[in-house]
């Protein structure tokens, strides 16, 4: 008996001071760090050939309407990098661009395995399965402005700001597009863009003035205030839903 | 050699021990109502429950500071606020429904009126956020949280960061609200331990229950939260003003219609309905018995049944029922009162 209990403390004692030194010498974990590598995204917001500036009554849609920007937020998320073969790697991310926030201009995607990638998929808005709670963190934290309390959801796309009717009266302008019927496809083509161990760039523009004119020109004398909730919303939902799928481009630098 | 290693091994045990987890709280579910469900994401905690019951009481969440989740949920009437049919928020503009009762909530699967919140945690930013109720941005309650002196450390604690994050502001606040369990009324005396109710309660439940009288049990359903969870129109209206359902899923046949309310201290949780338009239980089983609307979207339960077919007993009998619903255990726990 009292050998079999010597016994015991003996293995245990060995197993804590096996552990101990495991602990020690523990090397990290082999990580998957030569076949994978990285991207470093610089997203640029323009107006046409312009660099998107707040504050400036100056920017001209496409139906004519003189316009401005004094907010611009949106949810970029679910970057999917698409192989020759026509299958894609996913990168799960959400990203709040926020244009009177330089840092939220850059990000990184990483772990994307080694290859060449012909195409990157991602969607404006955030995917069903996370837009239906609102306790997410970090891009996703509550108090960034980008929900709807009483109506549990993201707020996918906030543009504030004003624009001169067709009388030339100075009026309000305030875009808030989202819900699950708003969450947008984006698809990139790319050419043979190789992902190695090193870091990579991309550069990603979004174009307001793509946003308001193609394929569905978005007149402000319409449509000022949406914000996506009704059925009366769907009209100016859809087409802005048609129009996000155009109004992003990729360039490598 | 080795009770040296052991005993050191010990030592490093206990200074692991001194920033424990938060102590998971062992939530008592009273007989007759099920288990709850509780998200993976949110386990209740002692720590977390404590630190949800100072914010459900602290005005900081509030634009001005004037008032909080408390003001307008008073645990002496059901966590509803008192006898008004609208709350004012901190720039004293009334809203348009009457003030939930906060009873049973860790059963619900939809917050609001109109079920516009999916999760209880997600529900907290509504009532902060709302300009007629709280009036705050989640961004500057969040910062007051963080320069507050003594709630980084109690956010630490239940969440093991320092860091007031708004997720953990919700999380804390859902945990306090499943708490807030009511089961132990005279009528769970009578069902659980058979101590008796009187005769006329006892005709009052059968009223409850009859198809041909009360049918109340319809959606109230018998016991446990005495609700079926769903969205009813109950027939208040021939036109929905407000939209109710239908304003959340834009779906037109669920306008006009609201969450069916549990019942537990239904005696002391007016007025009633969504906009508080019954000052009392009398004018609700009357309205059930003669004052049905037609509505496109009425519950088929109701466009069926006949004016009248209740006796004025019928009415007191009921309304005798609905009082062995008051469980005054709840509705004086001190764990549940304002600091």
């Amino acid at each position: 008996m009292h050998t079999r209990s010597c016994f015991l403390a003996i293995i245990l004692s060995v197993s804590i001071l096996g552990g101990c030194k495991k602990d020690e010498e523990e090397k990290p974990t082999p990580t998957p760090a030569d076949t994978t590598g990285s991207v470093a995204f610089q997203v640029s917001n323009r107006i046409g050939n312009q660099d998107l500036a707040l504050g400036y009554l100056s920017y001209v849609n496409a139906a004519g309407d003189s316009f401005q920007v004094d907010l611009l937020k949106y949810y970029i998320s679910g970057f999917e990098w698409k192989r020759a073969d026509g299958t894609y790697f996913q990168s799960k991310n959400y990203q709040l661009i926020n244009t009177s926030q330089p840092t939220s201009l850059n990000f990184s995607l990483t772990g994307i395995p080694n290859g060449t990638y012909t195409g990157l998929r991602f969607y404006l808005g955030v995917d069903s399965l996370s837009n239906h709670t609102i306790t997410n963190y970090v891009a996703l934290d509550a108090s960034s402005g980008m929900i709807w309390s009483w109506n549990t959801g993201y707020i996918f796309f906030k543009h504030e700001g004003k624009y001169i009717d067709s009388n030339h009266v100075e009026k309000p302008l305030l875009f808030h597009y989202g819900t699950d019927r708003g969450f947008a496809t984006v698809e990139l083509p790319l050419d043979n863009f190789v992902v190695n161990s090193d870091s990579r760039q991309l550069n990603l523009t979004f174009d307001l003035a793509a946003l308001y004119a193609n394929p569905n020109m978005i007149d402000f004398n319409i449509w000022n205030n949406n914000q996506s909730l009704t059925t009366q919303e769907y009209p100016w939902l859809d087409a802005m839903k048609q129009n996000f799928s155009q109004s992003f481009s990729v360039h490598v630098p | 050699m080795l009770l040296e290693a052991c005993s050191k091994d010990e030592s490093v045990y206990s200074t692991n021990t001194e920033n424990p987890g938060p102590t998971p709280y062992n939530l008592v579910i009273p007989q007759g109502l099920p288990a709850m469900v509780i998200p993976a994401d949110n386990p209740l905690t002692v720590e977390g429950i404590a630190l949800g019951k100072k914010l459900f009481f602290d005005p900081i969440l509030s634009g001005d500071n004037s008032i909080s989740c408390g003001t307008c949920h008073l645990q002496e009437f059901g966590f509803t606020d008192s006898l008004r049919q609208f709350s004012k928020g901190i720039d004293h503009i009334e809203g348009t429904r009457n003030s939930m009762p906060l009873i049973n909530l860790g059963w619900e699967r939809n917050f609001f009126w109109d079920g516009g919140a999916s999760n209880l945690e997600s529900q907290v930013a509504g009532p902060i956020t709302n300009p007629v109720e709280m009036h705050e941005t989640l961004a500057n309650a969040v910062a007051e949280l963080n320069a507050h002196p003594e709630y980084p450390a109690l956010f630490k604690k239940a969440f093991g960061s320092e860091i007031v994050n708004t997720a953990n502001v919700m999380k804390a606040i859902a945990q306090f609200e499943r708490t807030l369990i009511s089961g132990n009324s005279r009528f769970d005396k009578y069902m659980q331990l058979g101590i008796p109710l009187t005769e006329q309660e006892l005709r009052g439940r059968d009223v409850f229950i009859s198809f041909f009288k009360g049918d109340c049990v319809h959606c109230h359903v018998m016991g446990s939260t005495f609700t079926d969870h769903e969205f009813r129109n109950n027939g208040l209206d021939t036109f929905s003003v407000d939209l109710g359902r239908g304003r959340i899923t834009l779906n037109p046949s669920d306008n006009g219609k609201f969450k069916t309310p549990g019942l537990r201290n239904i005696a002391v949780t007016a007025p009633y309905m969504h906009d508080g338009r019954f000052a009392t239980l009398e004018e609700v089983i009357n309205h059930y018995n003669n004052g049905i609307q037609p509505h496109p979207n009425l519950d088929p339960r109701l466009v069926d049944t006949q004016p009248g077919r209740m006796s004025e007993q019928d009415v007191e009998d009921i309304i005798a029922f609905l009082h062995t619903l008051t469980d005054e255990e709840f509705l004086t726990n001190p764990a549940f009162k304002k600091p």
